[in-house]
């Protein structure tokens, strides 16, 4: 993978970005830490399928990333169905009011 | 009025060691073999990369490695990539050496980045997280 492709990626997943002794991004979602990668600095060739397996993708999904085929809710989606993201709880069913029962006419 | 006073102990002239009895000193592969001669012919036992390395320290002041991390080695046409595939964390370097401490730097970094953001990570970082502490131990 190439420094600018890397970049790429970056910037389409709006991942915050660290620059120690590498570069590091991490992608947040509803406030949590969700997953991190990394790159060197320089130009130099980038392990692709480290920097895939860290962002839970396949090749094709990680293609998708680099050029236009996998937008950031598609990479949303992607994450929860793998369950790296937690799907909101839905809310538990209110209980029905007990009724009573109908008295047969007479 | 200089006068040169001569030493009171002087070196002794260089001279030719004799090799001990039985030893007889010849060029590496060359030597020609009987039975009271022991020729020293160096080769090295493998000359492949090990493919995994147990990786006993981060080169970061900071953290003790408590259990060891297995490292799986994969060279590429310049680099080794260093890999802890438990947690799906990698490092690179021109020889193992390197790579293995790049790894060792990341991992340290990602310890600390995890510690402080401990209680908003989501469910696979939370693993990763454990399975550091199960490894590493921050120094005092």
């Amino acid at each position: 993978m190439k420094t600018h492709e890397f970049e790429r990626i970056v910037a389409k997943l709006q991942l915050k970005t660290r620059n120690a002794g590498d570069r590091l991004a991490w992608f947040e979602h509803d406030g949590q830490k969700v997953v991190r990668t990394k790159r060197s600095h320089g130009n130099k060739e980038q392990p692709g399928d480290k920097i895939r397996q860290q962002l839970k993708v396949n090749e094709q999904q990680l293609a998708g990333l680099i050029d236009c085929s996998v937008s950031l809710p598609d990479y949303i989606e992607i994450l929860k169905s793998k369950g790296i993201i937690a799907s909101p709880k839905k809310p538990a069913p209110q209980p029905q009011p007990a009724v009573p029962p109908q008295q047969k006419r007479r | 009025m200089a006068s040169a006073t001569k030493p009171m102990f002087t070196q002794p002239p260089p001279d030719v060691v004799p090799a001990p009895a039985g030893v007889k000193f010849v060029p590496f592969g060359l030597g020609e073999q009987k039975s009271d001669v022991y020729t020293l012919i160096y080769e090295p036992h493998s000359t492949h990369r090990p493919e995994r390395i147990l990786l006993g320290t981060l080169g970061d002041l900071g953290f003790r490695v408590i259990k060891p991390i297995v490292v799986n080695l994969e060279p590429r046409d310049t680099t080794v990539v260093a890999s802890w595939l438990e947690i799906d964390e990698f490092g690179t370097g021109s020889s193992t050496s390197l790579a293995a401490e790049d790894l060792g730097r990341t991992v340290a970094e990602l310890y600390r980045s995890l510690h402080n953001d401990q209680d908003k990570l989501g469910p696979d970082l939370r693993r990763v997280w454990v399975t550091l502490q199960e490894h590493i131990l921050p120094r005092r």
